[in-house]
């Protein structure tokens, strides 16, 4: 499986038919040829059924019957335009979802690595059409949102990748998607890389949305026939190597995972910051929803309240599932008149002000495949409360954080009144977030290539 | 009554206001609960006072009242009309379930239909129910609390397939409600419904009981394309309960280690996971009856052959069964001049479209192929004993029951060579091929297929190797499994 496949590249100036019956009677043996026969002369990309229908025509009555089969025939065929669609030997990079999905971690990895890629090799980024039946170029907007130069050529649509590179950079929610990218993969047509972040949605389903786990299988089956698995933290690979170790029963080789932690670096100028009252500033930051864990910071603030120490609390997030328990009782505290706001459109360069200033970010997560706002406080020099598991261990580990059993509502308790009211610890901690090792984007997006692309494609 | 039981007070001091007695009643108890400080306890508190299995969400939102304002806002929070079941509080009664082993039924009691997974759980409860102390239970409606069984449910779980029998120990006629504390709760279903899984979870997490899971396989997410993401995302709730039980009994080799790579992957959570063990299911002929055999040859009549050899296929209809490549198999035999029939017995759901339509077109073309979707036991059994031999050439399964069933019933079969359907025919009786996703195994499919109908020398040695198979029956497989609920008997 997943065998680039022998087969020649089409002649571009020879007949549509001649190109196709060529393609077809090599198919008998290898899938290869028949998927790009289907990719090229349909009006959608090939699912692996069509593939399969089609090498069973063959093989009972040959190339002729295979192209009179109603998925070939002359009548829906379009024209083949090979010189002009063909990606042959292209690294393709499907960012599809990345300028419209909201909050995720490879949104931000999409946004920070794909210019830098792009400025140092040979890439082609694509997007599907509305339907995930079609590949296309993105638009002169999409790319310069993506921080891209404008297009060389007019974008195009109905592109066919063949033995080329297809690079995963963000989850592939869309069944439809999924599926035809899985069709390329097991046939030859392209050799398949990702970016490893995380399993939540089946390792830790209770604690995000309901549905989440749909569209996410759909993703898990772009995961097993790739060649190789950039996990964005140690937590992240042993995920993912547990998920390789799944495929058992399916005689499938577990995707061997690679490790290549995502970077923490401060992004923009500061700006104004947001204040909701005096004394230091406890900030956490990240989507409500029970993985986030905000529920246990509340608990722990109100407790410090009591105690009587003056500090305020910002939580900085969109709404997830379970949103509302987090509002409840955010409101709850806000109208006994504790100094907390909860905020959910925070301008970048004021994100960076607020986690400059704060005394301490409070990240107790349940799960992360690797913690956006703890590296980004500790960038910042910060101190960071975070979870004593997984991903945020291992950031905690380069120095600047306290850990907690996030399942601990003491410990977490114990832990904000220690660097609220221990000014020697505080100092500590501040010292050694400056002393981190700087990792850059730069440094990620080299990394990254290297182990997507390990050799010229 | 064991230490840190709550206090509660001695109700014939009650005064006037049964209502205010009762607040205070539930005041006193919250803040024994909160000194003895046990997440069991809270558990329970919530259990007992709303009659259902809690939530994690509950537990730990009253957890955190008590931590800030003690017993009095405890008892408020259980007193909130708002946080009341939609059908108020329960007045059934409730029993605790302390030493018995808790069975979750919720489905096969419900339902007469039978999966594997409701013979499973019904195999194994009617060899336990005589002689040991276990209690099966259903849910209430809502999947809110369990409870015992209803006599028409009873009959259900532990009475089937043998209805002459008096069911041992039948419950009353009305159900109470059941709440597992510190004992072992066994789950042999794969429950879609989240509020069940829910509470389980919660259970598994903060009763003190140990949930024991009996595990299938884990294709609904490592193959999602093979079952439709609705069922993807259910069981990744399902598999959420499964992050704080104790132990998962898998039901093959090959499922223990898809298990196995699943609690790993917790360890990226900083959970220990559940311990994964195997326990092979069984492999028995079928019990019932096959009825009169196939009609023999006339040797009056030069000219009756007898019937087609058959060419059997048994599993539901869906992508991962892979029948398009036994159907291609057939149709270059049939091609070649072979003289059989081929006979598919399986459910069928959406899914199922291009299998079917495949068919159509053979029948069109007067191929003697035939789809059975409501076959019972007796058909089941009789199709086994006349078949020349099976076909079962899935890409993924947790156990491969159709293997195992011919290779006991007699009748070779030609199957995958990996996972657990390698499994299963490891003791002689098939032939093995390689089978992946797309049409790579066609070739290996009908020359195996081939072989088994025109080689009678290697026919007749396969059915010889069936019958020396070493024989593993469901009073093994029962007599296992209740070994594996107890802590250290892995």
């Amino acid at each position: 499986m997943d065998v680039p496949t022998a087969a020649p590249a089409p002649d571009p100036d020879a007949p549509d038919e001649t190109v196709l019956l060529e393609l077809l009677r090599r198919g008998g043996a290898d899938p290869g040829p028949v998927w790009l026969a289907l990719a090229l002369a349909g009006a959608a990309l090939p699912a692996q059924d069509d593939v399969d229908r089609i090498q069973r025509v063959l093989r009972l009555d040959g190339p002729e019957a295979a192209l009179a089969d109603r998925l070939l025939t002359a009548a829906d065929r379009r024209p083949l335009d090979v010189a002009d669609r063909l990606l042959t030997g292209v690294v393709v990079v499907d960012v599809h979802d990345t300028a419209a999905a909201d909050g995720e971690t490879s949104r931000r990895v999409v946004r920070e690595v794909l210019p830098r890629w792009a400025a140092r090799h040979d890439l082609r980024p694509v997007a599907w059409t509305a339907d995930f039946t079609q590949l296309r170029d993105l638009t002169g907007d999409e790319r310069a949102d993506l921080g891209l130069p404008p297009p060389a050529r007019p974008p195009r649509t109905g592109l066919v990748p063949w033995q080329a590179r297809w690079l995963v950079p963000e989850p592939v929610h869309q069944q439809d998607r999924a599926r035809r990218v899985v069709a390329m993969a097991t046939t030859g047509a392209v050799r398949v890389g990702a970016i490893a972040y995380d399993l939540i949605p089946v390792t830790a389903a209770e604690t995000v949305h309901p549905r989440a786990g749909a569209g996410f299988a759909s993703h898990l089956g772009v995961l097993k026939v790739s060649r190789a698995l950039v996990a964005v933290s140690a937590a992240a690979a042993v995920e993912h190597e547990g998920f390789g170790q799944m495929l058992a029963g399916q005689d499938l080789p577990a995707p061997p995972v690679l490790e290549v932690p995502l970077p923490a670096q401060v992004r923009g100028v500061p700006g104004a910051l947001h204040r909701t009252g005096p004394g230091p500033l406890v900030l956490c930051v990240g989507r409500h929803e029970p993985r986030t864990n905000h529920l246990a910071v509340l608990h722990a603030a109100e407790c410090l309240w009591r105690e009587g120490l003056e500090f305020q609390v910002v939580l900085v997030g969109t709404d997830g599932w379970h949103a509302e328990a987090v509002r409840e009782l955010a409101t709850g505290l806000a109208t006994a008149g504790r100094p907390l706001a909860v905020l959910s459109d925070v301008p970048e360069s004021q994100l960076w002000a607020t986690y400059a200033a704060a005394r301490v970010l409070v990240h107790p997560a349940l799960h992360e495949g690797f913690a956006l706002p703890v590296a980004d406080a500790l960038a910042c020099g910060t101190p960071v409360i975070t979870s004593d598991v997984g991903s945020m261990r291992e950031l905690a580990a380069g120095g600047g954080a306290v850990t907690v059993d996030p399942h601990d509502d003491r410990a977490l308790t114990d832990a904000l009144r220690a660097v609220l009211t221990d000014d020697a610890l505080h100092e500590r901690l501040v010292a050694e977030a400056a002393a981190r090792p700087v990792r850059t984007w730069d440094d990620y997006a080299r990394e990254s290539w290297q182990a997507l692309v390990p050799d010229p494609a | 009554m064991p230490p840190g039981t709550p206090a509660v007070p001695d109700p014939r001091s009650a005064d006037d206001d049964p209502v205010a007695e009762a607040a205070r009643l539930l005041e006193a108890a919250t803040d024994a609960v909160q000194r003895t400080g046990g997440n069991d306890r809270l558990w329970l508190l919530l259990a007992v006072t709303f009659g259902e299995l809690p939530l994690a969400e509950d537990v730990l939102r009253l957890r955190r009242r008590l931590e800030l304002d003690g017993g009095v806002a405890g008892s408020r929070f259980l007193l909130d009309p708002a946080r009341w079941p939609a059908a108020g509080l329960s007045a059934a009664p409730a029993e605790l379930a302390r030493t018995q082993v808790v069975v979750d039924t919720g489905h096969t009691a419900r339902w007469s239909v039978t999966t594997g997974i409701q013979r499973v759980v019904r195999e194994v409860l009617r060899r336990w129910v005589p002689d040991r102390d276990v209690l099966p239970v259903g849910w209430t409606e809502g999947q809110a609390c369990t409870r015992t069984l209803t006599a028409e449910e009873w009959a259900r779980v532990a009475r089937w397939g043998d209805a002459r029998d008096e069911a041992p120990g039948a419950p009353e006629p009305t159900t109470r409600l059941v709440l597992p504390w510190h004992t072992t709760v066994l789950l042999a279903e794969v429950p879609g419904e989240q509020e069940r899984v829910e509470r389980l979870a919660c259970l598994a997490r903060f009763s003190g009981s140990r949930l024991v899971v009996v595990g299938y396989d884990v294709i609904p997410v490592t193959n999602a394309d093979a079952v439709g993401p609705g069922l993807a995302m259910s069981f990744s709730h399902y598999l959420a309960a499964l992050k704080h039980a104790d132990r998962v009994v898998a039901i093959s080799r090959t499922s223990a280690a898809e298990f196995t790579g699943y609690s790993r992957a917790l360890s990226a959570q900083g959970l220990r996971g559940p311990e994964i063990v195997s326990c092979v299911l069984p492999a028995e002929a079928l019990r019932v009856s096959a009825g009169p055999g196939p009609h023999d040859a006339d040797p009056q009549d030069p000219d009756d052959p007898g019937p087609l050899p058959l060419v059997l296929c048994v599993g539901s209809i869906e992508p991962r069964k892979n029948h398009l490549s036994v159907l291609h198999a057939a149709e270059v035999l049939w091609r070649e001049g072979l003289v059989f029939r081929v006979l598919l017995l399986g459910k069928t759901s959406a899914l199922s479209r291009p299998v079917q339509d495949r068919l159509a077109e053979l029948r069109r073309a007067g191929r003697p192929v035939e789809l059975r979707t409501d076959a019972d036991d007796a058909e089941l059994a009789r199709a086994y004993r006349d078949a020349r031999l099976s076909v079962f050439v899935s890409t993924h399964e947790g156990f491969g029951l159709p293997v195992a069933e011919s290779l006991a019933s007699g009748t070779p079969v030609v199957t995958s060579a990996h996972g657990s359907t390698a499994e299963a025919a490891a003791g002689g009786g098939a032939l093995l091929v390689p089978v992946r996703t797309g049409t790579g195994a066609d070739g290996a499919i009908t020359d195996a297929v081939r072989r088994l109908l025109t080689d009678d020398e290697l026919h007749a040695e396969l059915v010889g190797q069936c019958a020396v198979r070493p024989a593993r029956t469901w009073d093994d497989y029962a007599r296992e499994l209740w070994h594996h609920l107890h802590p250290g008997d892995a």
